[in-house]
C-alpha cells in the first residue's frame, strides 16, 4: 500500500491548487469586477455563468482536499489534530484547512446559493447573506496564509522551527 | 495629528464635537481629554491610562471599529500576523 501516500499528495495537491487557486479568483478578482460589471450593467454575465461554475469546482475542491490530506495522514491522523508527537506544524495546517472547509460548506456555500438566486430569499436576506459569505471568504484568505506555511513545513522549515 | 510615545495629540477645526479628525459619529465620546478654543478643538491622549480608556470605549461599541477583512491588504496583514502568531505558538510545542 505504499502508493497511498503518493496518490494522496498528488491528489492533495492538485485539488488544493484548485480550491485555494478558485478563492484567490474570487477574493482577487471577481469581488473587483463585479463591482464594475454591475456598475456597467453585465454583472449577470458573472452571476449567472461564471460564479455558479466556479463555486461548484471551490466547494468539490475544498472536500477532495481534506480527503486527500486526511489519506495522507493515515495513521498520524490523530496526532496531527492533537499536535503530537512533532505534528504540530502540520497539526496547524489542517486544523486551519478544517476550518476553512467549514466556511466553504457551512457559511460560503449556503449564502451564496441565496445571493444567486438558486434558493429563494429576500432582497434583506440576501443583503445579509451577501456580508456573511463576503467575510467568510476573506476569513479563508487571511487562513490560507498561515495554513499554506505549515503545510509546506516540510524539511525546508525545520530550521525556522530551530530543530 | 502629532504623535509620541506615550502621548498623542488629535487636532481638528472642523468638528468641535469631538476635537479630532474622525467624526463624531465613529469617535462617540472617546475623547479623554477635550481642549477646545474658539478656533480650534483638541483631542489629548496621554499615555496608558487614556489608552484603558479608549479600550473600555470600544468595548461598549462606542467607537466603530473598521473589520480588517473588508480591505484585501487588512486581509492579507491579517492573515501575515496570524502566522507569526501561530509559528511561534508551534515552535514553543515543538519546543
Amino acid at each position: 500500500m505504499d502508493y497511498v501516500p503518493a496518490l494522496a499528495r498528488w491528489l492533495h495537491f492538485m485539488a488544493g491548487v484548485m480550491w485555494i487557486g478558485l478563492l484567490y479568483y474570487f477574493n482577487f478578482v471577481q469581488v473587483a469586477a463585479l463591482k464594475a460589471a454591475t456598475a456597467d450593467g453585465t454583472a449577470a454575465g458573472i452571476t449567472k455563468h461564471v460564479a455558479p461554475r466556479a463555486l461548484l469546482f471551490f466547494r468539490w475542491a475544498a472536500v477532495v482536499t481534506w480527503l486527500a490530506g486526511a489519506a495522507l495522514l493515515s495513521d498520524k491522523f490523530v496526532d496531527a489534530f492533537t499536535l503530537r508527537h512533532g505534528m504540530a506544524g502540520i497539526g496547524v495546517g489542517a486544523w486551519l484547512g478544517t476550518i476553512m472547509l467549514f466556511n466553504v460548506w457551512v457559511l460560503i456555500w449556503p449564502n451564496q446559493q441565496k445571493i444567486l438566486g438558486l434558493k429563494p430569499a429576500t432582497d434583506e436576506e440576501k443583503g445579509a447573506a451577501r456580508r456573511v459569505a463576503f467575510l467568510a471568504s476573506r476569513a479563508n484568505v487571511a487562513l490560507s496564509i498561515p495554513m499554506l506555511f505549515f503545510m509546506a513545513g516540510g524539511w525546508s522549515h525545520r530550521a525556522l522551527f530551530g530543530l | 495629528m502629532t504623535s509620541g510615545r506615550n502621548h498623542a495629540i488629535v487636532e481638528s477645526r472642523a468638528d468641535a464635537r469631538t476635537g479630532c479628525d474622525v467624526p463624531w459619529e465613529s469617535a462617540g465620546s472617546a475623547c479623554p481629554r477635550l481642549l477646545q478654543s474658539d478656533s480650534t478643538a483638541r483631542c489629548e491622549f496621554r499615555g496608558g491610562a487614556d489608552c484603558f480608556f479608549l479600550l473600555y470605549q470600544q468595548s461598549k461599541g462606542e467607537i466603530q471599529m473598521k473589520n480588517p477583512l473588508d480591505s484585501l491588504w487588512g486581509t492579507i496583514i491579517s492573515g501575515l500576523v496570524l502566522t507569526v502568531i501561530l509559528y511561534f505558538v508551534v515552535k514553543s510545542v515543538l519546543g
